[in-house]
């Protein structure tokens, strides 16, 4: 086979993505989400006829979310199994994650020792997004096949805020976790916002909009331990109705300008999903300070 | 279960806050936190010894060999971070590539 070794995860997904809208309608997800499952079966069929995925399955694996697996034999056979106990949504990103691997990295199986006996992932690198190298790509190529971008803006406009409501339709719309949800939004929208996913008051990560980062908006969780303010919301384990609604922070409180924040607290994971939105134009808020400063000047300077 | 995980959930068992540990210890409660969650430093062997026994067990039993039960481990393996495949999980992998080797020669 003249296949490069390496395939681009992007290119594979809108690859994929373009045919499912071709099959089966560029409406389809008014109707369902990608059927992950039967897509890793049938679509490894039709490109590697010798050597598909055969199965995918539940089981019981402490440890691992998901891996992919495959026989000694060539060519090789292989399977996808996925760890008991994942709610739906984290079950496709799972099984998309192992996908992505035998799509993207099985030619990497033969070569490199240290996969030998299957590739597993654990859950670092299928919920948070957070790995590096071949479990990044396999992130992103799930992620875009199961939530396309075009079809995404147009359910959620770059520009407009969001609230707990749109982001579930959107989890739901996808079949995917309502953390999937929010992290592919950050990943294009045009508003400045940012997610922060913590427990018992300290932060285990957060993520930025673009938009938020280049205003200096972000958070560091890696190096360093983050305490949430005490006023926040889930720092105070209010997890009411209106913590869902959000409220108004005043300035001082996450940062040095005003924000909406809103919580919510997942029993199953133990954890407190805080998004924050940011006043539309931050730039001009540090513009201001500048034109003080240029007053200032003057009038000191008659 | 990891170290962390233990502190957390024999800390959690027992009704103690963040900071109420933290106090019994003389630690910070950002430290226990990260204790438990992040993997710092192993503390010093006097900061162990105050957080067993603020915990009712002994240090070797902090480190101590999976002594919990199969349905603790279930619990806390999909949002607790990674930490080796126990055996079981490494059996049941073992298990499916076999069955793949018999679906080579269809």
């Amino acid at each position: 086979m003249s296949e490069p070794t390496r395939l681009r995860p992007l290119r594979e997904a809108s690859r994929i993505t373009q045919m499912l809208d071709l099959v089966l309608g560029v409406d389809r997800f008014d109707r369902a989400p990608v059927d992950i499952i039967n897509l890793a079966l049938e679509y490894s069929r039709q490109i590697a006829p010798e050597s598909p995925i055969h199965e995918v399955v539940e089981r019981n694996l402490p440890g691992c979310v998901g891996a992919l697996v495959y026989g000694k034999a060539s060519p090789r056979q292989w399977a996808i199994m996925y760890h008991a106990g994942q709610s739906t949504g984290r079950r496709s990103f799972t099984v998309g994650h192992e996908f992505a691997h035998y799509l993207l990295h099985r030619q990497l199986i033969e070569q490199d020792k240290g996969l030998e006996g299957g590739i597993y992932c654990d859950e670092n690198s299928v919920d948070r997004r957070g790995g590096a190298g071949i479990e990044q790509e396999a992130d992103e190529f799930t992620a875009a096949l199961l939530m396309p971008l075009h079809d995404f803006r147009r359910q959620q406009p770059a520009k407009e805020r969001v609230d707990f409501d749109k982001l579930s339709r959107l989890a739901k719309r996808y079949g995917v976790s309502l953390t999937a949800a929010i992290l592919r939004w950050l990943e294009y929208t045009e508003t400045r916002a940012m997610m922060v996913v913590s427990n018992e008051g300290f932060a285990h990560w957060a993520k930025p909009s673009g938009p938020a980062l280049k205003s200096g908006r972000f958070i560091r969780t890696k190096s360093t331990v983050y305490e949430l303010p005490s006023q926040a919301l889930a720092a105070r384990r209010d997890y009411s109705d209106s913590a869902l609604i959000g409220i108004t922070q005043q300035a001082g409180v996450w940062f040095d300008e005003p924000v909406h924040e809103m919580c919510f607290r997942s029993d199953r994971y133990d954890q407190e999903i805080t998004v924050l939105q940011f006043e539309a134009d931050g730039p001009r808020f540090q513009e201001e300070e500048e034109e003080g400063d240029a007053f200032d000047h003057l009038i000191r300077n008659g | 279960m990891k170290f962390g995980e233990r502190i957390k959930d024999l800390r959690t068992k027992k009704g103690f806050t963040l900071d109420h540990l933290a106090q019994e210890t003389g630690s910070s409660k950002s430290y226990i936190w990260e204790l438990e969650n992040k993997n710092p430093p192993r503390p010093s062997a006097e900061k162990l010894s105050a957080i067993a026994s603020a915990l009712g067990v002994t240090v070797d039993y902090l480190f101590g060999a999976d002594a919990q039960t199969l349905g603790e481990a279930e619990d806390t393996a999909f949002f607790r971070q990674y930490s080796g495949l126990p055996e079981e999980t490494r059996r049941q992998i073992r298990e499916m590539a076999r069955i793949l080797d018999t679906k080579s020669r269809k």
